[in-house]
C-alpha cells in the first residue's frame, strides 16, 4: 500500500531573487525593517490587481509568512485569491520585474497585471 | 390645484391623460417623483478611486457637487450599469435604478478588499422630486431660493426651499432640462406641498418612459443589460480612454480601437399601428438582424415608438425592418441610429 503523503497547505511563497531585490532595495533606500506585503484589489482590466508593499509591521489581520528569511504579510480576503502564488523576480533589460505566479488566475489581462479567477 | 395633489404622489404610470404629460414635458415642464431612483451613500477615503477602478469613467478629477455617468462593466467588457456619481463634501451619493441596486451593491463589494469604504443604501430616508421640461429652468429659479442660472448638467447645489434643505441637481436625465430635488424624507411631504403650488403638472412613469424613448436614453434591463457593452448602447461619452485601468478596460478599449463593435441603438418608428412587443426580433427578409428593447406609444405620432440594438451593417437610417410576434408582423423603419459608435 502506498505510502499516504499529507500535501503541503498551500501559501504564498517567495523565490530567492525576489527576496534578493527587496533586500537590495530597502538597503539602498536606508529601510533597516524591510517586509513584504501583498494583495490584491479590484479595478485592473480583468477585474484583480496586485498590490506590494515594502513594509515594517503587518495590519491587524495580516496572515504571516515566512519564506529565505523574509516575512511576508497578506490580508485574509487577498489570500483567498493569492493561495499557492509565487512571488518571483526577473532582473536586467529584459527582465519582468516582479511576478506573480498565480495558480487561481484564470484569465489575465495583456500587460500582465491584473487578473480574473 | 385638486385635493389630490397635495400629498404626494405615488410613482404611477398615468395621472391625467399620456398627452397632457407629454406635452408638459416636452413644452412646458412637468413634476414627477422619481423616489424609484435608488441612493447609495458612499462613505470613507478609498470610494472615489475605488469606482473609478470599477467602471469607465474618470471619477478622480470629480470636484464636489459635480456628477459623472459612469458605466459599470464587467470583465467582458459588458454593462452591469450605469450610475450616477455626485461628489458631496464627505461622501459620493450614488444614483442607480432600483431594480440593479442589489446586483451593483454585491458586485462593488466582491472587489472591496483593504479599502476604506462603506456603503449604505439610504433611499428609505431620502425621496427625490423632478421638475422636468423646457420651462423648468425658470420655475426651479423662483422655487429655490439660491441662482440656478450657471447650473448646468451634472452639477449640484445645496439650497433650501421655504427652509427645506434639498440637494438640488441638476439631471437631465430624460435629455431635457431636469432638476431633481433631493430632500430627507422626514420633509419630503412639506417640498412636495410647496412644489405642486406653483401649478406644476404632474407626470407618470408612462410619459416619462415615451421621452426617454424619443431621447435615445437607455434604461436598466431594457437597453442596458449584460448583453451589451457600453460602445453599442451609446455610452461613448461617459468612457475615459485615457485613465488607465478599470475592470474591462483592455475589451471595452479593444473594440473602440479596432472598430470591432457589431450592434448599434438605434430610434425606431412602427409603420403600421398595431402594437409593439419588447423583445421582439427585427428582421430583414428571413435574417434576424437586431431586437426591440423598448417602445411606447406616442399620441403626438400617432404610432408606436422604440429603441433596439441592430447589427451595425444594417443600422442604417431609413431602413425598413419587420418585427415579428407570435401573432402578426409589424413594419419598423430606423428613424436615426443616436450615437455612432
Amino acid at each position: 500500500m502506498a505510502e499516504r503523503v499529507k500535501p503541503e497547505p498551500l501559501t504564498v511563497s517567495l523565490s530567492k531573487e525576489a527576496v534578493d531585490h527587496v533586500r537590495n532595495f530597502s538597503k539602498e533606500a536606508g529601510m533597516s525593517n524591510a517586509n513584504l506585503r501583498v494583495g490584491v484589489k479590484g479595478g485592473g482590466c480583468s477585474g484583480l490587481t496586485y498590490v506590494l508593499d515594502i513594509v515594517a509591521e503587518p495590519q491587524e489581520n495580516d496572515k504571516v509568512i515566512e519564506d529565505h528569511g523574509m516575512k511576508l504579510f497578506v490580508d485574509k480576503k487577498s489570500y483567498v485569491f493569492l493561495a499557492g502564488t509565487t512571488l518571483e523576480y526577473s532582473g536586467g533589460l529584459n527582465g519582468k520585474g516582479f511576478v506573480f505566479n498565480n495558480p487561481n488566475a484564470k484569465t489575465t489581462c495583456g500587460c500582465g497585471t491584473s487578473f480574473g479567477v | 390645484m385638486s385635493q389630490s395633489t397635495t400629498q404626494i404622489m405615488e410613482h404611477q404610470d398615468i395621472y391625467s391623460s399620456l398627452a397632457d404629460e407629454y406635452d408638459a414635458i416636452t413644452s412646458g415642464a412637468a413634476i414627477t417623483n422619481r423616489s424609484s431612483i435608488n441612493h447609495l451613500s458612499f462613505r470613507g477615503s478609498d470610494s472615489l478611486d475605488l469606482l473609478n477602478r470599477l467602471s469607465t469613467n474618470d471619477l478622480l478629477s470629480l470636484q464636489t457637487y459635480r456628477a459623472a455617468q459612469t458605466v459599470v462593466t464587467s470583465n467582458k467588457g459588458r454593462i452591469i450599469d450605469i450610475l450616477t456619481v455626485l461628489r458631496l463634501p464627505d461622501s459620493l451619493l450614488v444614483m442607480l435604478s432600483s431594480e440593479s441596486v442589489q446586483k451593483v451593491t454585491q458586485w462593488v463589494d466582491s472587489y472591496t478588499f483593504s479599502e476604506d469604504v462603506s456603503i449604505e443604501n439610504i433611499s428609505e430616508k431620502t425621496a427625490m422630486f423632478s421638475i422636468v421640461g423646457p420651462e423648468a429652468p425658470q420655475l426651479v429659479a423662483q422655487i429655490t431660493e439660491s441662482h440656478i442660472s450657471s447650473m448646468n448638467q451634472y452639477s449640484a447645489i445645496p439650497t433650501t426651499v421655504s427652509s427645506i434643505p434639498v440637494i438640488l441637481f441638476r439631471s437631465d436625465f430624460i435629455g431635457l432640462p431636469a432638476y431633481d430635488f433631493i430632500v430627507n424624507n422626514s420633509k419630503s411631504d412639506s417640498l412636495w406641498q410647496i412644489l405642486v403650488s406653483y401649478d406644476i403638472n404632474p407626470a407618470g412613469a408612462k410619459a416619462i418612459d415615451l421621452v426617454r424613448i424619443e431621447q435615445c436614453i437607455p434604461t436598466f434591463n431594457r437597453e442596458i443589460t449584460e448583453d451589451y457593452n457600453p460602445l453599442e448602447a451609446g455610452f461613448a461619452r461617459f468612457i475615459s480612454f485615457t485613465k488607465g485601468c478599470y475592470v474591462g478596460q483592455e475589451v471595452v478599449t479593444r473594440l473602440n480601437t479596432y472598430k470591432k463593435v457589431q450592434r448599434s441603438l438605434v430610434a425606431l418608428s412602427w409603420k403600421t399601428k398595431d402594437s409593439a412587443d419588447t423583445g421582439s426580433k427585427l428582421q430583414l427578409d428571413d435574417q434576424i438582424v437586431g431586437v426591440i428593447t423598448s417602445a411606447a406609444w406616442s399620441p403626438r405620432e400617432e404610432k408606436y415608438i422604440g429603441l433596439g440594438y441592430v447589427k451595425k451593417k444594417y443600422a442604417v437610417e431609413g431602413a425598413i425592418l419587420t418585427a415579428n410576434t407570435n401573432s402578426e408582423s409589424n413594419t419598423v423603419e430606423i428613424a436615426k441610429i443616436p450615437f455612432m459608435g
